[in-house]
């Protein structure tokens, strides 16, 4: 089947993906085709067009700051000897449910916040506030100093400095010194 | 007017704990006793009547010093300082000298500008004196030769202390004494608290006299620490023994323009040696002077003094000879041994040199019985290499040049010995062996007395049992912890029974040097007849042991005395304490026929809301038990001193107090004692057995108290010791420890970095390894993605914990319930055994690589091991997390110059030190020099490791042959930054060794003697502000200048908290201290600004409380910085009053109110052509205030003197401000506004 680049197919309201639009898919393609349809979908029924968001920059292994270097080497398949594969059956065997988990916990994250709250226990403002497992962080700024202890220490490097907002610029003093934060804190 | 109900409600307390362990008379967290809340005021010049009280030898000097003279130089040293302190508080208090002026009170850098200070005020005319002791009186040689030359009148009064040498020490003997005795000042000595007393006014008549200056020394600690019932001279006494004729003339030897002369010329070949000799007719004369004045005085007193004091019958055939404390022990024993006339013993004496210099021969021989047969001379000192002790040499010349020229038919047989250094006890037993020793046909010369000297086998032997004492008097020791507020309570019970009529009492306290939380053992003593006893108990009528554990730890009953009573503070009630009693305490109660009570008096003190105060709770139980006062009489007396003690911290503590007091004996049980020791409790080896034999045999017999036993044999020669001893101690002074809570758990390692004694220990590891751990051992997934395999836990060292709770109050990780966080105190004593095997089993996990740690934040430091652990700083120590922080950071290649201060002591207090190696056996080199000269000494070590890195460098080149060309350029080049690039260079330098291993010419052995210098060390001078700004100032700024990769860490507690906390220079106006009673009225100096100004020094302010971030930050810049660099680190302190426990918040709210500003200096920067100086701290959020307020140093000064606290703070608060603002004006710079680093200048 031919589909434009919204994944609609020439009838109108017809979303087509996987294997029936063409080549030699994998499944992993089809299911993200599936999961791209569905924002497409989406984005039709209300009447726009779906944009794909700005890919956030890419985290490297060096931007990370893990608190120390522990060993976890990929999980070995258990594969058929040489001797064995006379027939189609598959040679890798996968992993059991153990290993697929300890598989997937090597992931270091990059980029994305999993909320173990270091920053928030770094942060000598007491500026950050856990919002409740699955809703993140909220930073004060009038606490904030900006010294940066939460980024410097972001396992996953999910925090970043940006510069005060350009258009409401912070209040400076006579020698162009911030004046914030305001606000002063003790740890509870 | 002196009335004697003031005396005897004002003195005691008056400054005089000892200053290693003046802190741990101080419970955390509760308000700082000094001198200036309690000391005594000297009374007006009316008076007439003597009074009788009871005070410590301290007050007792101090009290006629203040009276007669007009200008005090000051400078704290233990045990001196109380002297000083009491000073600066009567002149605080606007006390007047005799002549009705308030004397001026000038506290000074250093002992020798105390000493130059006394020195120009002497020469313009004032009456002058100085306090001081040991390494201060050697400061002032220099210019007592001045003193002494130009014959000017002046009294030091000197609390005579140990010399550092193969050791430091800050308790009592003559090496200080006697490394003066050349410089021309006459030295009159005492031996007791009344004669302290009456010498210091004798002193003074004397040198106005004789112009000839002084020194009137009681011993360090046994007298100037000994509380003792005395007469208090009237004023109307003192006034009559200062012959007003002679200030005049003082005052007209004065320099002025108004009769200008010359003094202190350049002399020449040609005079020089005259002008020596001109002053000798003034020493002729000044034994009749001061003779002229003892007889004097006992014409005012009744109290006759001599030169020498001889007591003993005339037909007296030995004699000893001392000086001292130990003079009245000799006495005392001859006396004894006399009176109980045995047939064959010969008759005794006893001579006391109290003027030993100018040492009168004449006198001397006159009071020598003139029979004598034999003479022992006891000095305590030790002069190495030296024909015989000064005192010896000194009576053996005198007899020698009597006896050629026949004034002395005779020679006696002279034999002279050693006792006594470093307070060790002198006691009856000593003296009689000195005496038995002298009865023996050929007696041993150059003996030692107190100590087992197995090598030299100068030693004699001892009784240490026997008693002298007379009937009635009764005898008290008493166990206590520092912070449980014994010692304040024996005060007071010795000041509630030394005011009785009739009666006379005596305190001492034994002190270990742990600043806090220290074991003391008072001694107390109560009698009809004055108490003449300046040595331990060891015959208690009354032993009271206010913890349970020193049951297992010490001979707490060793002392007890047949029929006496024994009070234990125990959870263990009556019925149920003999069992856990270890059997050996079981056998002494029963062999000793002991009365046996038992209290749970914290319990008590918990009830009523007094924390870990038992004080009133035990002494309301030793008057209920001992009798020594009527019951009623007893109780009223108690609640009066807790009105006096605590009166101005409000109703309520008052209140509690005197609900302990209420609750006390209700509670108290007398245990029923089986006929038989039935107890299956051993007393556990002080450390274990598995313990390297060093630790076993010495370490641990030093724990155990037993260090006064340990031969010479086993001691190191020349003061070396073994690292990381203590681990072995085990204190267990926590009843409340931290417990962890893996749920709540978030990992993020702020426990760890702010405690003080490195008892929280973090490690990551292989899921795997839990397979043999014990069933409560706690352990979480590691809370960070990547981690599949590996497990995280937080282990505490309950038995080393203090209990401080900073950890508890800087855990972030509150727990759902909104209470509890991941670490909450808890009971201790149920979870010690099992803790006991998780620890064991913790230590089975290897350390963590550090390789694979991330030092740049905290959370990943918790990783690193700390090699400075255990130490013996008080809880809630602001100082010692950050020396634990660089001893994870750089610790396998740190060496240390130590300031003498709090951190030497709590570093280097024989036996348990905290510094230590790891595994791989690299760890911290540690040395204290002196408190003066520290920059000086580390700076020693950079030019002696860069010189011989040099020269491991040019044998390398020269050698690269045989090395290898490879092995040689990567030697030499090699970065050395990471921990992985240092683990290569180390590796290089094995393969170095092995390559030259068995060579036998001199350049490749020489090369091995230097290859470790391949590995880049890390040189720290630590030392406090006290060092910093003040004693060694001058060394430190030309260290800096000298451009050498040196780091200087200054732990800034902004007092000097090592001598229990007088003012330096870091003290910030508004402030009161010791030395500054009346409020400090100067602002802090800004040393940082000072180090900034030479543009080449690294240079950071931090404050772990406020940024632990950015502390770790400048301390890792200013290692990796090649240069100078010094951090000034934020170090609260229990001289601040503030409760410990939150004293990383008070920290923060320095910062916050712009007082501590946070900043960074870094030199590299301007290089790269930015900003070298980076504020880390934002402007003030808070008023000064809000942040000075909170602690009872600002405190006080608003409770006593608001009008004098709010102008003190006005200006304080403008200080801040305007320092804060000088600060953003550097930060706002352009770089290039900065000096440039003179090496960058092409």
């Amino acid at each position: 089947m031919v589909v434009n680049g919204h994944f609609m197919t020439g009838h109108a309201g017809i979303f087509a993906g996987g294997d029936c639009i063409g080549g030699a898919r994998t499944m992993t393609a089809a299911t993200g085709h599936g999961k791209r349809a569905a924002r497409e979908i989406d984005a039709y029924l209300y009447g726009q067009a779906w944009e794909h968001p700005p890919t956030p920059p890419l985290v490297t292994f060096d931007m990370l700051h893990l608190p120390d270097y522990m060993d976890a080497t990929r999980t070995p398949q258990p594969e058929q000897p040489l001797a064995a594969r006379t027939d189609f059956s598959e040679v890798v065997a996968g992993f059991d449910a153990p290993q697929a988990r300890r598989e997937a916990a090597r992931c270091l994250s990059c980029g994305n916040c999993y909320e173990c709250d270091n920053c928030f226990a770094a942060c000598p403002e007491q500026a950050i506030t856990r919002r409740g497992p699955g809703r993140g962080y909220e930073v004060s700024l009038d606490l904030c100093s900006g010294c940066a202890a939460c980024a410097e220490q972001c396992p996953c490097h999910a925090i970043d400095m940006v510069a005060e907002p350009q258009n409401q610029p912070a209040p400076v003093g006579s020698l162009g010194e911030p004046l914030a934060p305001a606000r002063f804190r003790v740890r509870a | 007017m002196m009335g004697g109900g003031m005396m005897n409600t004002n003195t005691t307390q008056a400054g005089s704990l000892p200053s290693a362990a003046s802190a741990a008379s101080t419970p955390p967290g509760s308000t700082q006793p000094s001198a200036a809340d309690n000391a005594a005021a000297p009374t007006s010049a009316t008076d007439a009547q003597a009074v009788t009280t009871t005070i410590d030898g301290n007050t007792a000097v101090a009290h006629i010093a203040y009276r007669v003279n007009e200008v005090c130089a000051i400078f704290p040293i233990t045990p001196s300082s109380p002297m000083a302190e009491l000073a600066d508080v009567w002149a605080a208090q606007g006390i007047a000298n005799l002549w009705g002026a308030v004397p001026v009170v000038q506290e000074m850098q250093a002992e020798g500008g105390a000493a130059g200070c006394v020195h120009g005020a002497v020469q313009s005319g004032a009456l002058t004196t100085t306090f001081t002791a040991s390494q201060g009186l050697m400061l002032m040689i220099p210019n007592m030769y001045k003193i002494a030359g130009e014959l000017t009148s002046t009294v030091f009064h000197v609390a005579a202390r140990a010399l550092a040498a193969g050791a430091s020490s800050i308790f009592g003997d003559h090496q200080d004494i006697m490394a003066v005795r050349q410089t021309g000042f006459a030295l009159l000595g005492a031996s007791s608290v009344q004669e302290g007393h009456d010498l210091a006014v004798i002193a003074q008549a004397a040198t106005l006299r004789a112009r000839v200056p002084f020194i009137h020394f009681t011993d360090g600690f046994r007298t100037s620490h000994e509380y003792n019932t005395l007469s208090i001279l009237p004023d109307a006494t003192i006034r009559a023994m200062i012959d007003d004729e002679l200030v005049y003339a003082h005052r007209a030897r004065a320099l002025s323009p108004d009769h200008p002369f010359i003094r202190g010329t350049w002399q020449n070949p040609d005079t020089y040696f005259q002008t020596r000799e001109a002053v000798s007719p003034y020493y002729a004369k000044a034994p009749a002077i001061v003779q002229e004045a003892m007889d004097r005085f006992a014409g005012l007193t009744g109290r006759q003094y001599s030169l020498f004091r001889y007591d003993g019958p005339q037909d007296a055939e030995h004699v000893v000879v001392s000086m001292g404390s130990g003079a009245e022990v000799v006495r005392e024993t001859a006396l004894w041994l006399n009176a109980q006339g045995k047939a064959d013993q010969p008759r005794l004496g006893a001579l006391q040199v109290l003027l030993y210099r100018p040492f009168s021969a004449e006198h001397f021989l006159a009071a020598l019985p003139p029979g004598v047969k034999a003479i022992a001379v006891l000095d305590r000192t030790k002069e190495p290499g030296a024909p015989a002790e000064p005192l010896l040499a000194d009576v053996l010349s005198v007899l020698a040049e009597a006896v050629a020229d026949g004034r002395l038919e005779r020679m006696p047989r002279v034999i002279g010995g050693r006792y006594g250094l470093s307070s060790r006890d002198f006691h009856p037993g000593m003296a009689r062996a000195v005496f038995d020793e002298l009865a023996r046909p050929k007696p041993r010369n150059h003996f030692t007395v107190g100590l087992v000297d197995d090598v030299s086998h100068s030693s004699l032997d001892y009784d240490d049992t026997l008693d002298i004492e007379p009937a009635g008097t009764t005898r008290c020791l008493f166990f206590g912890l520092g912070a449980d507020g014994t010692v304040g309570a024996n005060k007071n019970s010795v000041e509630i029974l030394g005011n009785q009529p009739g009666r006379y009492a005596q305190a001492y306290f034994d002190y270990d040097s742990h600043k806090s939380g220290a074991e003391t053992a008072s001694h107390l003593r109560f009698g009809a007849a004055p108490i003449r006893a300046p040595y331990l108990v060891r015959h208690a009528d009354f032993v009271a042991c206010h913890k349970f554990e020193f049951l297992f730890r010490r001979d707490v009953l060793g002392a007890a005395k047949e029929g006496g009573i024994f009070l234990l503070n125990s959870p263990y009630g009556p019925d149920e304490v003999w069992d856990r009693l270890p059997r050996r305490v079981q056998e002494q109660i029963i062999t000793r026929r002991l009365s046996f009570y038992v209290i749970d008096a914290s319990a008590v003190a918990q009830r009523v809301g007094l924390g870990p105060r038992v004080n009133t709770i035990l002494q309301t139980c030793f008057f209920h038990l001992s009798n020594v006062l009527p019951a009623d009489e007893a109780i009223r007396q108690i609640k009066a001193f807790i009105q006096k003690s605590y009166g101005d911290k409000g109703p309520r503590i008052v209140e509690l107090n005197n609900a302990a007091v209420d609750a006390a004996v209700a509670a108290l049980h007398a245990v029923p004692v089986p006929a038989q020791a039935t107890g299956t409790v051993a007393m556990p080896p002080v450390v274990p057995a598995d313990a390297p034999a060093f630790v076993r045999e010495v370490t641990g017999e030093i724990m155990a108290g037993r260090g006064d036993m340990i031969p010479v044999s086993r001691m190191p020669v020349d003061g070396t010791f073994p690292g990381g001893t203590t681990q072995y101690e085990k204190r267990n002074i926590a009843l409340e420890v931290p417990l962890w809570d893996p749920e709540t758990c978030i990992q993020c390692g702020q426990c760890s970095i702010v405690c003080p004694h490195s008892v929280i220990r973090a490690k990551t590891y292989e899921a795997a390894r839990l397979e043999n751990a014990p069933g409560s051992f706690k352990s979480a997934p590691v809370n960070a993605r990547g981690y599949p395999d590996s497990l995280f836990t937080l282990q505490f060292y309950v038995e080393d914990c203090t209990g401080c709770g900073v950890c508890v109050e800087n855990c972030p990780a509150i727990a759902q319930d909104g209470q509890t966080r991941a670490i909450n105190m808890g009971e201790k004593l149920p979870i010690l055994q099992t803790e006991r095997e998780n620890i064991q089993f913790f230590e089975t996990i290897p350390q963590m690589d550090r390789r694979r740690v991330n030092a740049a934040n905290v959370r990943g430091v918790q990783f690193l091991e700390p090699l400075f652990e255990f130490s013996g700083a008080c809880g809630g120590c602001g100082e010692a997390p950050y020396l634990k922080l660089i001893s994870q950071l750089f610790g396998d290649r740190l060496q240390i110059a130590n300031a003498t201060g709090c951190s030497s002591i709590f570093a280097g207090n024989t036996p348990a030190h905290p510094w230590k190696a790891n595994a791989q056996g690299r760890g911290v080199a540690w040395s204290n020099s002196l408190f003066e000269d520290n920059a000086e000494f580390g700076l020693g070590f950079r030019l002696a490791i860069d010189q011989q890195t040099e020269l491991a460098h040019a044998l390398s080149r020269k050698l690269s042959d045989r090395i290898g060309q490879d092995l040689v350029s990567a030697l030499l080049d090699a970065p050395q930054r990471t921990e992985s690039e240092f683990d290569l260079q180390r590796a290089r330098v094995a393969a170095l060794k092995e390559k030259l291993a068995g060579s036998t010419d001199a350049e490749a052995k020489m090369l091995l003697s230097v290859a470790d210098c391949f590995v880049k060390r890390s040189v720290w001078i630590v030392g406090g502000d006290g060092w910093a700004y003040d004693i060694d100032y001058g060394g430190l700024d030309h260290v800096l200048a000298q451009g050498r990769n040196v780091n200087v860490l200054v732990l800034d507690t902004e007092v000097y908290s090592n001598t229990g906390g007088q003012s330096s220079k870091a003290t910030p106006i508004g402030a009161s201290a010791k030395f500054a009673a009346a409020g400090k009225k100067v602002p802090r100096k800004d040393l940082a600004m000072q180090a900034i100004a030479y543009g080449y020094v690294y240079v950071a302010q931090i404050a772990m409380g406020a940024n632990a971030e950015q502390a770790l930050i400048a301390l890792r810049e200013a290692e990796a910085y090649d240069g100078p660099s010094i951090v000034l680190a934020y170090s609260q302190c229990i001289a601040h009053g503030i409760d410990m426990r939150t004293g990383m918040k008070q920290a923060a709210r320095a910062v916050a109110s712009g007082y501590w500003p946070l900043f960074r200096f870094d030199p590299t920067m301007r290089r790269a052509g930015l900003n070298p100086f980076r504020l880390d701290s934002t402007r003030p959020r808070i008023s000064l205030e809000d942040y000075a307020y909170r602690e009872l140093r600002y405190k006080t000064l608003e409770r006593t003197n608001p009008e004098n606290a709010a102008h003190l703070m006005h200006q304080a608060q403008a200080a801040a401000d305007e320092r804060y603002r000088m600060y953003e004006d550097l930060a706002a710079r352009d770089g290039s506004r900065f000096l440039p680093h003179w090496e960058d200048v092409t």
